[in-house]
């Protein structure tokens, strides 16, 4: 195969590649954003909540975790709207689906942060009479998120791949333009391995961020 | 209602229910006295500093400060103690592992709950913070974080956090335990300077040596309960309890200390 | 809300549907967590080799395969492995060829992050008791690592378990692809997606109980 073609190939649908890339990183990201508040505020219920609310919110994080995202997908897609009654529009169950699945994932990460405080910190908060409304926001919180960091990346990391399936519902993310342009040149090579790699230098990247963070600060810090 | 300064009255302590830890404890201290809790290991004497900090939940009895009940178990087991915030703020406490947050400056640490609780002004609340790290000979890691400080000094800032919410009482449970032998003086000097000043404070330790020279009083316990409670220089000399007397021929390997 | 009426009977009529799907599914699933379990082990010893070539390749291989989405590794393998090697594969065999793939590059991080979180003193105290390289290895930094490693290689087959249904979009049988296939058949779309996440969470939720005790009797072991 010809390098210099295939990059000329490449260069020809640039834009519908950079469209589908746009989109994928704009579908992550508030799946992210939206998926990180549920996250910490399940973290918090399963931690320190009432019973019956730590019931619900175990059973959410466990159907999430313990189901196929595809069939998530296709739930929220065919089966929500139709049980609802109610058009939902497909960006709107995309992003419902990216979010609940990150809620579950990251909701694991910052419980295991929220543990990892340990009792003693608890103490120190009381006997210096900090009352919740202070030793949440200004002890509890910023050392969940310190600790929880390292995982929320790579949780981070899981939700961009996984978002590759929204092209299975037609969502025209990466994967979806790789694939149309793939079928429609019959050139699927070129277009897939640049797909690929796309995910990839982003991925990769993160994960490097990840082993940075944890070997410079969160050591300097000896959290 | 007693005139008493610390008054903890009919104090009893299970984990669980079964593991009885305090036994109906009753004990009175005025204030400016420096009382050490004394006793084996498991004896409950971390329990006891826990339970007038109000850090753990009591079976039965009630702890007054200054006349005013601020702790009181619950007739009923299962519903949570009454506790007075207000009066229990004036407690203060250090624990044996520093626990200074990892995430704040030595400065932010202190800080931390006169500017956010009490609502004091940063400025104001920096400044008495500068003041007494000074004192401390502390100044210059006002900026540094806890995890860049020696065991000596992350006490002693552990001191001085409790300090600057002006408590009426301080409670030391084993501050010197984990540090290294050379770091103990540092910390047990800022302890004697604060007996100079007449503070209250209730102390466990296991070093018999500083026990003697700071107590005005030495309580020691075993089983959950008190089993003597003297002067220090009757309690290392001549114990009345042949227990007591067992235990300290123990930890000294000698008869008495003078 | 509730307007909807259940109609079960799509599922009970096509029940040998579904476990047909099943059984491919738990095939998949079977034979790329043996791959994994054998294939992780061995690319992590060619990750901690002495020689540094077998080390790239080795690192490549894990980052590659754990940095792109599971979507693109099987649609890239499908389209692409016949054209490089002009033969066409059974599809099952391509689909266990990318997943197995898949499962053993996360199972090697899995195995190195076990090893290399035994502390070294162990490796001293070998040597001080006089315990040969193989020995050591053998006796004192396997069992430890494979004790350590276990939940996070479950985890990985129940991840495992879920990308599996990614094959229904190359058209093989599975779970999903059986689901799929009935939704559109039965206009029962609600009843069947149901059901198969219910299906895929009956597997799943044992399992993650397991991960949850062998946490817990693992932090009470070596703490
Ligand atoms: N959170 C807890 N749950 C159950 N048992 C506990 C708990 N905390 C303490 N105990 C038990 O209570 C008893 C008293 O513990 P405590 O820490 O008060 O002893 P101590 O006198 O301070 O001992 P040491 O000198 O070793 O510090 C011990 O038997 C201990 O195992
Ligand atoms: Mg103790």
């Amino acid at each position: 195969m010809n390098i210099s073609a295939a990059l000329g190939f490449l260069w020809e649908y640039r834009q519908a590649l950079l469209i589908g890339l746009g989109n994928t990183l704009y579908f992550t990201a508030l799946g992210l954003l939206v998926g990180l508040v549920i996250g910490f505020v399940v973290s918090v219920v399963r931690t320190a909540g009432h019973p019956l609310l730590k019931l619900v919110a175990t059973g959410y994080v466990e159907v999430f975790r313990g189901t196929p995202m595809l069939i998530q997908l296709f739930w929220f897609f065919f089966c929500l709207p139709a049980l609802l009654g109610v058009e939902l529009g497909n960006v709107f169950s995309t992003i419902l689906t990216l979010s609940l699945y990150m809620g579950a994932i990251s909701s694991e990460s910052f419980r295991a942060a929220l543990k990892a405080i340990g009792t003693e910190q608890r103490d120190a908060c009381i006997a210096l009479g900090l009352p919740g409304r202070v030793s949440v926001p200004y002890v509890i919180l910023p050392q969940t998120v310190m600790r929880a960091v390292p995982t929320l990346l790579s949780n981070c990391v899981t939700l961009f791949k996984e978002s590759a399936l929204v092209s299975t519902v037609g969502m025209a993310d990466l994967m979806y333009q790789g694939q149309m342009i793939a079928d429609s040149t019959a050139r699927p090579i070129e277009i897939l391995t640049a797909t690929a790699l796309i995910y990839f230098i982003i991925a990769f990247a993160t994960t490097r961020i990840v082993t940075f963070y944890e070997q410079g600060y969160l050591a300097r810090m000896r959290l | 209602m007693s005139s008493s300064f610390l008054n903890v009255q009919g104090l009893r302590k299970t984990f669980g229910g079964h593991l009885v830890v305090l036994d109906d404890i009753n004990f009175e201290m005025q204030a400016g006295e420096r009382v050490v809790v004394i006793g084996p290991s498991g004896s409950g004497k971390s329990t006891l500093l826990r339970c007038v900090m109000g850090l753990e939940k009591i079976d039965s009895g009630r702890i007054e400060l200054e006349g005013t009940p601020y702790i009181e178990a619950n007739a009923n087991r299962r519903k949570d103690n009454f506790v007075d915030i207000a009066v229990r703020n004036k407690v203060g406490m250090v624990f044996q592992h520093y626990t200074l947050f990892p995430h704040l400056t030595v400065l932010g640490n202190l800080i931390l709950a006169p500017m956010r609780a009490r609502g004091e002004a940063r400025a104001s609340a920096t400044d008495r913070a500068m003041q007494l790290l000074r004192r401390l000979g502390l100044e210059a890691k006002a900026g540094a974080f806890p995890g860049m400080l020696s065991g000596g000094q992350k006490q002693r800032v552990a001191i001085a956090r409790a300090l600057l919410l002006d408590p009426k009482i301080m409670l030391f449970d084993e501050v010197t335990s984990a540090l290294d032998p050379e770091l103990v003086t540092e910390v047990e000097g800022v302890m004697l300077e604060l007996a100079e000043q007449k503070m209250s404070m209730m102390i466990v330790t296991h070093d018999m040596w500083f026990a003697k020279r700071i107590a005005t009083r030495v309580i020691f316990s075993a089983n959950g309960r008190i089993v003597e409670d003297c002067p220090p220089a009757k309690m290392f000399s001549s114990p009345s309890e042949p227990r007591t007397a067992d235990f300290l021929k123990k930890v000294l390997h000698v008869e008495t200390i003078s | 809300m509730g307007g909807y009426t259940w109609d079960f009977s799509a599922i009970t009529r096509n029940w040998d549907q579904l476990m047909d799907g099943l059984a491919v599914t738990l095939q998949l699933t079977g034979i790329c967590t043996v791959i994994g379990l054998v294939g992780g082990f061995l690319v992590c010893l060619m990750a901690m080799s002495r020689l540094a070539p077998l080390r790239w390749i080795a690192v490549a291989f894990i980052e590659l395969f754990r940095c792109t989405p599971a979507l693109v590794q099987i649609i890239w393998i499908f389209y692409c492995v016949p054209f490089f090697f002009g033969v066409f594969f059974d599809p099952f065999l391509m689909a266990v060829l990318a997943l197995g793939m898949n499962i053993t590059a996360f199972n090697a991080e899995a195995y190195r992050a076990a090893i290399q979180a035994i502390p070294s003193s162990h490796e001293d105290a070998c040597t001080a008791l006089g315990l040969s390289p193989l020995k050591k290895t053998v006796y004192v930094i396997l069992p430890q690592a494979l004790l350590m490693a276990t939940p996070v290689l479950l985890t990985n087959t129940i991840g495992l378990l879920q990308q599996t249904s990614l094959v229904a979009i190359v058209a093989i049988a599975d779970l999903m692809y059986q689901g799929k296939t009935l939704a559109t058949q039965t206009y029962r779309p609600i009843e069947i997606y149901t059901a198969v996440a219910f299906i895929y969470f009956a597997f799943s939720l044992p399992l993650s109980q397991v991960v949850g005790l062998w946490e817990r009797r693992l932090r009470s072991r070596l703490a």
